[in-house]
C-alpha cells in the first residue's frame, strides 16, 4: 500500500470510491446526452457561471461595500456632532436592516424569475387558467413588506437603545442625547 | 483544520483578499449538516416520484431510465395521500434548502481559489469530484424551478433524473470525505452559545488555512445573523410556496407559487392542471353524443347517463401534480373495476385509457383494481366542469396528478398474463 499513498496521496478506499463515482455520472451523462435540447442546457450553464462570477459578485460586492462605507460615514458624523462631556449612545448599526430585506427579495427574483418575468406566459395561461402578470406585482409587495417590517424592526431597536442610553447616563443626559 | 483526507503539502490557506470574519469551518459544517439531511430526503422523494410514474408500464414522459431503473417497484394505491405528500416534499423542501445551498456555496468560496490546486492525484480526483457536486447541486435545482415554473424547455425528466444519480455519486464521495471534519467543526463551537452572542461578540474563528481570513475584517454581522439571514430566506420561501401543497388558509399565500388562486367559492373552483381551452377541448365534443369505449373481452359503449346509472362510489382523493401543487376534493364516479367487469375482465390488469385531447395513460392493474380508483363523474356534488375534465375523467389514489386524465374517451384493458 505504501506506493499507491506515495504516488497517489490516499488509500485504495479513496481511489476505489472516486472511480466509482466518475462511472456513475459518465453513465448517467452519456444516458442525457444523446436527447436534443440538452447541449444548449450545458452552455447556458457556463453562461450563467460567467455571469455570477464575473458580473453579479463584483456587483454585490460593490453594493455591500458602498453600504458599509455609508454607514461608517453616518456613524461617523453622528458621534462629532455630539458635545464632548455627553457620552454618545452606541449607535444601533442598520447595515443589516437593508442587507436582510435586500437578500431576501433578490433569492425570491433569482428562485421566482421565470415568473415575475412571465417567461412562461402561453403554458402559464393554458395549465392554469390565469394570467402571469400578477408576480412581479407579488414580488414588488413582498419586497415592500420586508422593507418596512425591517425598517419598523430598526426603530425599535433604536428606540430601545435610546431608553437604555437615557437610563444609564441619568437625566442630565437627555436634552442632548434626544438631538 | 479543514483539509482534505487526501495528502500533499498543506494548502497555502485564503488569500488575503478574502476578509469574511464570519466565514470558517463552523459555519460551514452547520450549511452541510442541513444539506446531509436535506439532500438524501430529495433524492428518496425523487426516486420514489419517478417510481410513482412506472416508467415500466411505457406510454409516460420518462420511460427512458436504464440501469437507474432497475429499483422500480408496482406504485401502490394506499395511503391516498402518498404521492401528494412525497411530491409536496420533494418541491417544497427543495426550493426552501436553496438558500442553504446558496449560503453553502458562499462558505467555500474561498475554497475555488485555493493555490496549488492540487496537491497530490487524489487531491486533484477530489476536486474533479467536487464539479459533480457543485455543478450537481446547481443544475438539479435550476432544472427544477424553471419546470415548476413552466418555463422548461428541454426533457425535463430524463435531466432532473440522471443528473440526480450523477449529484449523489459526487455527494457521497463528498460527505465520505469530509464527514470527520463536519464532526470536527461542529463540536468546535456550541450552537446555543453562538445564538447567543451578537455582533459585538463576534470572532472570527481560529484560523485554519482553508476558510478562515487570514486578515479578517472587522464584523459587520454576527454569526448568528447569518444563520438568522439565511434561515429567514429559507422560511420566506415556504411561507410564499408551501400553500400551493399543503392547501387550506395557506394557499393564499402562496404568492410564487403557480397554484395559489382559485376562480370562486363553488364545487369546481379549486385549481385547474390544463384548461379545455388549451387543448381544444369544446362543449360539441363533450355534449349528448359523447361515449364512453370499453374494449376487453367485449367492446361496451356507453353514454354518461348509463355511467351514472352504474353503482357510483364517493372518494376524498388528492389531485397531485409533479409540479408539487396538490389539492383534495371529493370525487364521485364509477370504480374502474367495475367498468373493467363490464368489459368482460375478472382479474387485475393494466389499461391504456385515451382522452378526447388525444393524451393518455397506462395504469398499472393493481390502480385499476384498487379502492377509490374510478372514472369521476361528479365533483363535490357537482358535474365536473369542462377545466376538470367533465364528462368524465380518472382518479386514481396516491396517483401523479397526470395519470387523472380528464375528458377520458376510451379505456382499453388488456387481458391478465
Amino acid at each position: 500500500m505504501k506506493p499507491l499513498r506515495r504516488y497517489y496521496g490516499a488509500g485504495p478506499l479513496h481511489l476505489m470510491g472516486l472511480l466509482a463515482c466518475f462511472a456513475v455520472a459518465a453513465y448517467a451523462v452519456t444516458r442525457v446526452l444523446g436527447e436534443s435540447g440538452w447541449v444548449s442546457v450545458f452552455q447556458w450553464f457556463v453562461a450563467c457561471l460567467v455571469f455570477h462570477d464575473f458580473i453579479a459578485w463584483p456587483a454585490y460586492t460593490a453594493a455591500d461595500r458602498l453600504l458599509l462605507g455609508a454607514q461608517q460615514r453616518r456613524t461617523g458624523r453622528h458621534q462629532k456632532r455630539r458635545l464632548p462631556e455627553v457620552p454618545a449612545p452606541a449607535p444601533v448599526p442598520w447595515v443589516n436592516h437593508v442587507r436582510f430585506p435586500a437578500v431576501i427579495s433578490a433569492v425570491l427574483l433569482g428562485m421566482f424569475f421565470p415568473l415575475i418575468f412571465r417567461l412562461s406566459r402561453a403554458v402559464y395561461l393554458g395549465t392554469t387558467g390565469f394570467s402571469e402578470n400578477v408576480y412581479l406585482t407579488n414580488w414588488l409587495m413582498v419586497t415592500g413588506a420586508l422593507f418596512v417590517g425591517s425598517a419598523v424592526t430598526y426603530l425599535l431597536r433604536l428606540g430601545l437603545a435610546r431608553r437604555r442610553h437615557r437610563r444609564e447616563a441619568g437625566p442630565g443626559a437627555v436634552t442632548h442625547a434626544r438631538r | 483544520m479543514a483539509r482534505a483526507t487526501a495528502g500533499g503539502p498543506p494548502d497555502r490557506g485564503p488569500s488575503s483578499h478574502w476578509k469574511s470574519p464570519v466565514r470558517g469551518p463552523w459555519l460551514t459544517s452547520v450549511f452541510g449538516l442541513v444539506l446531509l439531511v436535506g439532500i438524501p430526503v430529495e433524492f428518496v422523494t425523487g426516486l420514489l416520484s419517478y417510481a410513482a410514474y412506472d416508467p415500466r408500464l411505457g406510454g409516460g414522459p420518462n420511460a427512458d431510465h436504464g440501469l437507474f431503473g432497475l429499483y422500480l417497484f408496482n406504485w401502490v394505491t394506499s395511503p391516498p395521500w402518498l404521492y401528494r405528500v412525497i411530491e409536496g416534499t420533494h418541491v417544497t423542501l427543495g426550493l426552501v434548502l436553496v438558500p442553504v445551498v446558496l449560503a453553502k456555496l458562499w462558505s467555500v468560496m474561498p475554497k475555488l481559489f485555493a493555490w496549488p490546486p492540487w496537491r497530490s492525484v487524489a487531491h486533484f480526483l477530489e476536486r474533479l469530484s467536487l464539479i459533480l457536486v457543485v455543478g450537481g447541486v446547481v443544475f438539479e435545482m435550476v432544472t427544477g424551478m424553471l419546470y415548476i415554473d413552466y418555463a422548461n424547455r428541454t426533457n425535463f425528466y430524463s435531466g432532473h433524473f440522471y443528473g440526480a444519480w450523477a449529484f449523489m455519486a459526487g455527494f457521497v464521495v463528498h460527505v465520505s470525505v469530509k464527514f470527520a471534519d463536519m464532526v470536527r467543526s461542529l463540536r468546535s463551537r456550541r450552537l446555543r452559545t453562538e445564538l447567543r452572542t451578537g455582533l459585538a461578540g463576534t470572532r472570527p474563528e481560529p484560523f485554519d488555512d482553508g476558510l478562515v481570513a487570514p486578515v479578517p475584517a472587522p464584523p459587520t454581522i454576527s454569526r448568528r445573523g447569518i444563520l438568522g439571514l439565511v434561515g429567514g430566506t429559507s422560511l420566506a420561501v415556504f411561507v410564499l410556496t408551501a400553500g400551493q401543497s399543503i392547501g387550506g388558509a395557506m394557499r393564499s399565500l402562496a404568492l410564487f407559487g403557480t397554484h395559489y388562486r382559485t376562480s370562486g367559492t363553488g364545487p369546481n373552483d379549486f385549481p385547474v392542471n390544463y384548461t379545455a381551452a388549451s387543448v381544444g377541448i369544446t362543449p360539441a365534443v363533450t355534449g349528448a353524443s359523447w361515449r364512453l369505449v370499453l374494449v376487453g373481452a367485449r367492446r361496451v359503449s356507453l353514454s354518461r347517463e348509463q355511467l351514472l346509472a352504474l353503482p357510483l362510489v364517493t372518494a376524498d382523493l388528492p389531485i397531485a401534480c409533479t409540479e408539487g401543487w396538490s389539492t383534495q376534493q371529493r370525487w364521485t364516479g364509477a370504480p374502474l373495476a367495475e367498468l373493467a367487469r363490464l368489459a368482460g375482465i375478472k382479474d387485475a390488469s393494466p389499461a391504456r385509457i385515451s382522452a378526447l385531447d388525444s393524451h393518455s395513460v397506462v395504469l398499472s392493474g393493481n390502480q385499476v383494481w384498487a379502492r377509490g380508483s374510478m372514472l369521476a363523474l361528479r365533483v363535490n356534488g357537482a358535474d365536473l366542469s369542462l377545466d376538470h375534465g367533465f364528462p368524465a375523467r380518472v382518479i386514481v389514489p396516491s396517483a401523479p396528478g397526470t395519470h387523472n386524465l380528464k375528458w377520458v374517451s376510451e379505456i382499453v384493458f388488456s387481458e391478465p398474463t
